[in-house]
Formats: C-alpha cells, sequence, structure tokens
C-alpha cells in the first residue's frame, strides 16, 4: 500500500477508497495524530503528581497515552521508567498496572472476555435486558446533556475520559438496563484505544460480574467532576435520573 | 541468521533493528478514524504496508526477502499469536511491564497489585 502522503487529507481519502466498509461507523477523523512523535510529544508532558491529584476531573492532568499504549507505540516498561523519574509518581504507575493487569486476565481466558467472569452481584428489580445499545443512546438523544456529549465526543474524537467511562457504562448497563457485551462493542469500535482486555473487563467491573458490587455514582458526582459543565443548561436537570442518593439509586434499581 | 518481522496492530514499534518489516491490515471492523490512526503509525516505520490475509502475504514477504525466520512481538490476543504458530514465527515479549515472573493470582487486582508494586516502583 502506499506510503507517500503529502496531507492528511490525502491519506484520509486513501483510507476511505481503500477500506469503504469502514464508513459504516461514520466519517469521523480524530485530532490525535498516530505515531511515535506525536506519543512522545504527550509522554513529555506527563506529569505523575497533576496527574494524581487531579485524574478524576475531566479537566485534570490525565495522560491521553492510551492509543500509543493500546498498540505497542510506547511499550507499559518504556512508560513506567519515565514516571519514575518524575517526583509523586506512585498513582500513575499504579494506574499503567491496570492495564497490566487486565492484559494478564485476557492472556488466561482470552475469548472469555466476552463472558460474565462472575455472576452479577445483584439483581435488578426488572429482569427486562436488551441485547443491544438503543438508539438514543448511541445516537446521542437521551436528553441528557452529559450522556450524550460523551458519545458525541467518542465518535468524534475516538477519545473517553476514565470517569466518563465509568459513569457511560454504569448508565448504560445499570440505568438502562443493557448487556455489557452490546455497549463494549460500541466502545471498541469508536475507541483509538479500544482493546478487549481494558475495555471488556472494565465494563464486567462497572457491571460487578468482575468485581464485588456494581458501580454506581450520582449527579454530584457527577457534576463534582465535570464542573458542572453538562448539568449547567442540561434539558434534564428537571427529572435527572443521577439527582438522588446512593441510597436511593441503589433501592430504584435493585431488588 | 536472516529474520524478517511480522509487526501486528498491537506492536508498533520496532522490535529488530535493520530486519525488514511487513505489517498487513485486516478487514477487522475498525473505524476510520482508527484505521487513520494505524496508518499514521505505520508511516513513521520502516515497513511495508499491505492489506488482505496475513498468513500467506507475510509468508511471500519472507521468501522475497530470503529470510530464514520471521520474528514477531508477543501479545495476548490468541487471533494473533494463533498467526504467529501457523507461521513458526519466533515471538519476542521485549519490554514488559515488570519482569516478575508468574504465576500470578489475577482474582483481584488488588491481589496482583501487592505482588508487582515493590518492582513496579522500582527504576
Ligand atoms: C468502561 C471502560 C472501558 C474502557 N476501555 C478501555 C479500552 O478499550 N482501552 C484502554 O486502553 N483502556 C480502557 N479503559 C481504561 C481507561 O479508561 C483508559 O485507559 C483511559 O481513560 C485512557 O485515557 P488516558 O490515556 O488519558 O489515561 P490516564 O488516566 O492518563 O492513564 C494512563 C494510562 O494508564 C492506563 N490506565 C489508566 N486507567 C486504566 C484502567 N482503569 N484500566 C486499564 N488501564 C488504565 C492506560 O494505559 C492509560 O493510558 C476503560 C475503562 C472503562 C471504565
Amino acid at each position: 500500500m502506499r506510503r507517500d502522503f503529502s496531507s492528511r487529507a490525502e491519506l484520509v481519502d486513501y483510507v476511505k477508497q481503500e477500506f469503504p466498509e469502514c464508513l459504516e461507523h461514520g466519517e469521523q477523523v480524530s485530532e490525535t495524530r498516530g505515531g511515535r512523535r506525536a506519543a512522545e510529544a504527550l509522554l513529555e508532558k506527563v506529569n505523575p503528581d497533576r496527574y494524581a491529584r487531579s485524574r478524576n476531573f475531566l479537566s485534570g492532568a490525565v495522560t491521553r497515552l492510551a492509543p500509543y499504549l493500546r498498540h505497542g507505540v510506547l511499550s507499559l516498561g518504556e512508560v513506567r521508567h519515565r514516571a519514575l523519574a518524575k517526583p509523586n509518581h506512585e498513582k500513575l504507575v499504579n494506574e499503567y498496572a491496570w492495564r497490566d493487569y487486565w492484559r494478564r486476565v485476557y492472556g488466561q481466558i482470552g475469548e472469555g472476555v466476552w463472558k460474565d467472569r462472575e455472576e452479577p452481584k445483584r439483581r435488578w428489580r426488572s429482569a427486562r435486558e436488551l441485547a443491544e445499545l438503543p438508539e438514543d443512546i448511541a445516537g446521542a438523544r437521551t436528553g441528557l446533556a452529559c450522556m450524550d456529549g460523551f458519545v458525541t465526543d467518542l465518535v468524534t474524537t475516538g477519545y473517553m475520559h476514565n470517569h466518563a467511562r465509568m459513569w457511560f457504562a454504569s448508565y448504560v448497563i445499570h440505568w438502562r438496563r443493557v448487556r455489557w457485551q452490546a455497549a463494549a462493542k460500541f466502545f471498541l469500535t469508536h475507541l483509538l484505544d479500544g482493546d478487549p482486555a481494558s475495555n471488556n473487563l472494565s465494563f464486567q467491573w462497572v457491571a460487578s460480574t468482575f468485581g464485588a458490587k456494581p458501580y454506581l455514582f450520582n449527579r454530584e458526582n457527577l457534576e463534582k467532576y465535570t464542573d458542572g459543565k453538562f448539568c449547567r443548561g442540561c434539558a434534564r436537570a428537571g427529572d435527572c435520573p443521577f439527582g438522588k442518593s446512593y441510597e436511593q439509586i441503589d433501592q430504584e434499581l435493585f431488588q | 541468521m536472516k529474520p524478517v518481522v511480522w509487526m501486528h496492530e498491537d506492536c508498533l514499534r520496532p522490535i529488530v533493528p535493520g530486519a525488514p518489516a511487513i505489517f498487513v491490515f485486516e478487514s477487522n471492523g475498525h473505524s476510520l478514524k482508527r484505521l487513520v490512526f494505524l496508518y499514521e503509525c505505520l508511516l513513521e516505520l520502516d515497513v511495508e504496508i499491505e492489506k488482505g490475509e496475513i498468513v500467506p502475504l507475510v509468508r511471500a514477504f519472507a521468501a522475497r526477502h530470503g529470510a530464514d525466520k520471521i520474528v514477531t512481538a508477543f501479545t495476548e490476543c490468541p487471533r494473533l499469536m494463533g498467526y504467529a504458530r501457523t507461521l513458526g514465527a519466533e515471538v519476542v515479549n521485549d519490554d514488559p511491564f515488570v519482569a516478575a515472573a508468574g504465576p500470578f493470582d489475577l482474582k483481584r487486582f488488588s491481589r496482583y497489585w501487592q505482588r508487582i508494586e515493590r518492582q513496579a516502583l522500582k527504576l
């Protein structure tokens, strides 16, 4: 295949022409550039101390290294070494270890990442479970500014912040009772870092089929870590399904 | 020894300096944005880019270069390692996260972390 492109636009046109089937997932191209140079530039900027203090905030100092780690442009050993040379690196190294952990589990169970690892720890009030991701979710039309915003970002950039992935997965699995596999497939299609190990096993962690309890959140939590940017002006702020205490949410969702 | 490298999408970095390398795009449902990302990674590497079936294309590449060995990078992906077996490729794990030897108790992350923490936090 060709290697000589005078611009990114030319490369994009060529890829579209050579892989027309990919267009069924949309025509978006991410701002994130592939390659070692781009990865190095991000690696330079990694600040483990700020990371540890702010990683849960959408505006926090996260690294955005995942697509490069996923595709081995950078190795986990290499980024670990680079982190150790900077102060306060424990949290970041611990997060890198999550990737290594999921990878090792994948090594043990292979395609088993698509099946429940364990029994879910709680039963929903309604037994209904959807096999497919509903169109309002995939099309960013739930009316919930947060969830629609996460999907729009995912589809256009190929990236979603870790906390947003957790909220979104929890909403889809526990509030909407969609089988986690359907949402996992959607993520794998659109994430630049989409990876059956980290992705499917994280979904299972949220679902409690690989963890001690279902992951839940409420509006207060989401509002805090997003600096309120979605809730301000959300059309559904008045009937927000997350605007409750954890006890209320638990009672509403589970038996 | 004259090796060639079969590069796959789980390890887009050189693993045998100077050896000719090939990458093959399979039709595996990637989005346009992921394909562009992967393609950009490849354009920074000295690698021949192909599209189609991995095993015959890698074999033909090795034959064209008169290679007596195919080398590839380790991945946990069973499909890719299946191709490596079919190709009789040597599999290298060039830069693991930590060198600790298993077996590991992988029931929960906390147990795994407890086991590797000291090594992970050591230069
Ligand atoms: C539902 C769900 C799906 C996910 N799907 C994927 C996926 O397909 N691919 C993927 O690489 N990660 C996945 N993750 C893990 C995590 O969200 C991403 O690795 C992270 O958000 C990527 O952004 P970053 O590079 O800025 O991360 P940072 O927060 O800057 O973290 C640095 C690096 O550490 C690793 N890391 C951090 N947190 C985790 C974690 N919880 N699990 C595994 N590795 C971690 C990643 O390699 C990441 O690049 C998922 C998490 C959830 C909750």
